[in-house]
């Protein structure tokens, strides 16, 4: 199976700063991947690369094309929403359906007509005069209305609120995504995407940290509400991560057979945010150790 | 080669669109302030003083042949290329850089436009779709006093009447055009350098692109001892100012070839740092 973004060892420096530190990307087409990483982490960085806005040492492929020689050529078959606001704010909203239809040859005018009228966005009033909501509506009503084979979404949801957040993802779920085209969505909000996605990228320090479809998180992660009287044998399988909630101790195992845990207390699929924090966390602790060896030694 | 030529219109439409206050009202007020300054400076006193001022203007313009006659109105017009200098200077210097302003430029960049194409268009903005708006301006600005003076002189008995008049402003915005497009030619390498340097810059553009110039000129003098830089430059402003001269020399001059193989070079510089420099 031929993938839609296939990265190997992607390198990038911002003067000392190492933002990417030998990526390795290999998305599938059709997923639905979360690239989910904390602030500064390298997601825009890495989203940038996939896109040719920024040179990167390291192999690199796109819908089968080199993103660094040919952007323009790239963008026929790729779109991309960044964080809000990025839309030009002198145009119409039908100066820009103008633009769009003149400039990309897949762009359906009829389609994003149809879409954008189930929206309150006027015609004829500039962008800047809009809404943060309904910028960001107008722009998904572009991108969809192009058949492109991946989506890239930058934080697409930063800044709206909780009406406009669950529309956005609604609308890309059952208007946009067929099976076929693939979407990459970095983001905070981990919670709302979750039940999206088909494939999780977790990112790091300029590292991928977790690459993984959520059906083999699910086989290879368990979290554990650990019985009073079971605390001792829980934490001595080695949990990645623990937490106390509301008294009770929370575990969460990588790769220890579930019927052991069963054992334990009640088991359950983590929390994508929950695995984030474990893995992070444990990610932060095994330099922790790594230092402080380094110091015995 | 069509959708090519389709996208290409595209971009040139979205800079007139993008910058209309810049490109549409500048002419329009300046058209209104030189008809009023020439109607009451040199209209009014000119109809005052009666026959023979209308006799002197008549042989000025009814009387020699149009190829003539037409510098005259072509003089008057003279302003308005000063003005399309300055309105291309801003609207180059503002160009990129307003995209990396407003945050514009990741929209721009998720469209299948490649950067030499999107840099293009503002050089093509500057060279011929900007003169081409002023054109019309200049139209009418020429035809009014001209219009508003052909009775009054065919009745004087000079020769020039309504016909003349529409024929020799005419004319003179034609040419006011043509020269303009053909010193923006000459200026392709300012009009890069003020590209690369929009494109270039994270604040105050204009002053990056001055310095830049200082800069240059400076460095020659050190490095080379010379000061061929400064000539070129006195050179394009000559040019620019009194080069009303023959057409198709100046296309084909030595001039014309280093003016855009140079102006050619910084392009491609302003596209490559359009593409790196977010």
């Amino acid at each position: 199976m031929e993938h839609v973004v296939a990265a190997r060892g992607l390198e990038k420096s911002y003067g000392r700063l190492k933002a990417l530190d030998g990526v390795d990307l290999a998305i599938a087409p059709g997923s639905i991947s979360g690239l989910i990483g904390p602030n500064g982490a390298g997601k825009t960085t890495t989203l940038k690369a996939l896109l040719g806005l920024i040179d990167v040492r390291g192999e690199l492929a796109v819908a089968g094309r080199d993103p660094r020689a040919a952007r323009h050529r790239l963008m026929e078959e790729v779109c991309f929403i960044a964080d809000v606001g990025i839309l030009p704010g002198w145009m119409t909203s039908r100066q820009l359906l103008d633009h769009v239809e003149a400039v990309h040859f897949r762009f359906d005018r009829g389609r994003a007509e149809k879409l954008l009228a189930t929206t309150d966005i006027p015609a004829n009033k500039r962008i800047r005069a809009l809404s943060k909501g309904m910028v960001t509506q107008l722009h998904l009503s572009v991108v969809m209305a192009i058949d492109a084979s991946l989506l890239v979404l930058d934080e697409p949801t930063l800044g709206l609120d909780i009406m406009y957040r669950k529309t956005f993802y609604d609308r890309l779920l059952n208007d946009y995504y067929d099976g076929r085209r693939t979407i990459v969505i970095s983001t905070h909000q981990v919670e709302e995407i979750e039940h999206l996605l088909t494939h999780l990228l977790f990112i790091d320090k300029g590292k991928i940290v977790l690459d993984q479809s959520l059906q083999e998180m699910a086989e290879q992660y368990v979290e554990v509400a650990v019985a009073p009287d079971e605390r001792e044998r829980a934490l001595a399988l080695q949990p990645i991560h623990q937490r106390e909630l509301l008294g009770q101790l929370v575990c969460l195992y990588d790769g220890v057979a579930k019927p052991q845990l069963e054992a334990l207390g009640e088991t359950r699929t983590p929390a994508v945010a929950d695995l984030f924090v474990a893995k992070l966390a444990g990610a932060k602790n095994a330099q922790a150790r790594t230092r402080n060896e380094g110091g015995e030694t | 080669m069509k959708s090519e030529m389709l996208r290409f219109g595209a971009l040139l439409r979205k800079e007139t669109q993008e910058h209309r206050n810049l490109l549409l009202i500048t002419p329009l007020v300046f058209s209104l302030l030189a008809l009023l300054i020439f109607f009451l400076l040199v209209l009014g006193p000119l109809r005052s003083l009666g026959e023979p001022a209308l006799l002197w203007a008549g042989s000025l313009l009814g009387n020699p042949p149009l190829r003539s006659a037409v510098a005259i109105p072509l003089m008057a017009a003279l302003p308005f290329a000063a003005v399309v200098f300055l309105t291309a200077v801003i609207y180059l210097t503002v160009s990129l850089y307003q995209d990396r302003k407003d945050r514009s430029f990741l929209f721009w960049q998720s469209m299948p436009v490649a950067d030499w194409q999107a840099v293009l268009a503002r050089a093509v903005t500057a060279v011929f779709v900007i003169p081409a708006i002023f054109a019309p301006f200049v139209l009418l600005c020429l035809l009014a006093p001209l219009l508003w003076l052909s009775p009054a002189m065919a009745e004087a008995g000079t020769g020039f009447a309504l016909g003349k008049a529409l024929l020799l402003a005419l004319n003179a915005a034609l040419l006011f055009w043509c020269f303009a497009w053909l010193n923006g030619l000459l200026m392709l390498p300012v009009i890069g350098w003020f590209l690369l340097f929009s494109a270039y810059s994270r604040r105050v553009p204009f002053l990056w692109a001055l310095g830049g110039v200082i800069v240059v000129a400076l460095v020659e003098a050190w490095l080379l001892d010379s000061i061929w830089f400064l000539y070129w430059m006195s050179w394009t402003a000559r040019v620019m100012v009194f080069g009303y001269g023959d057409v198709p020399a100046t296309l084909f001059s030595y001039e014309m070839f280093t003016a855009l193989a140079l102006g050619g070079v910084l392009l491609a510089g302003a596209a490559l740092m359009r593409r790196f420099n977010d």
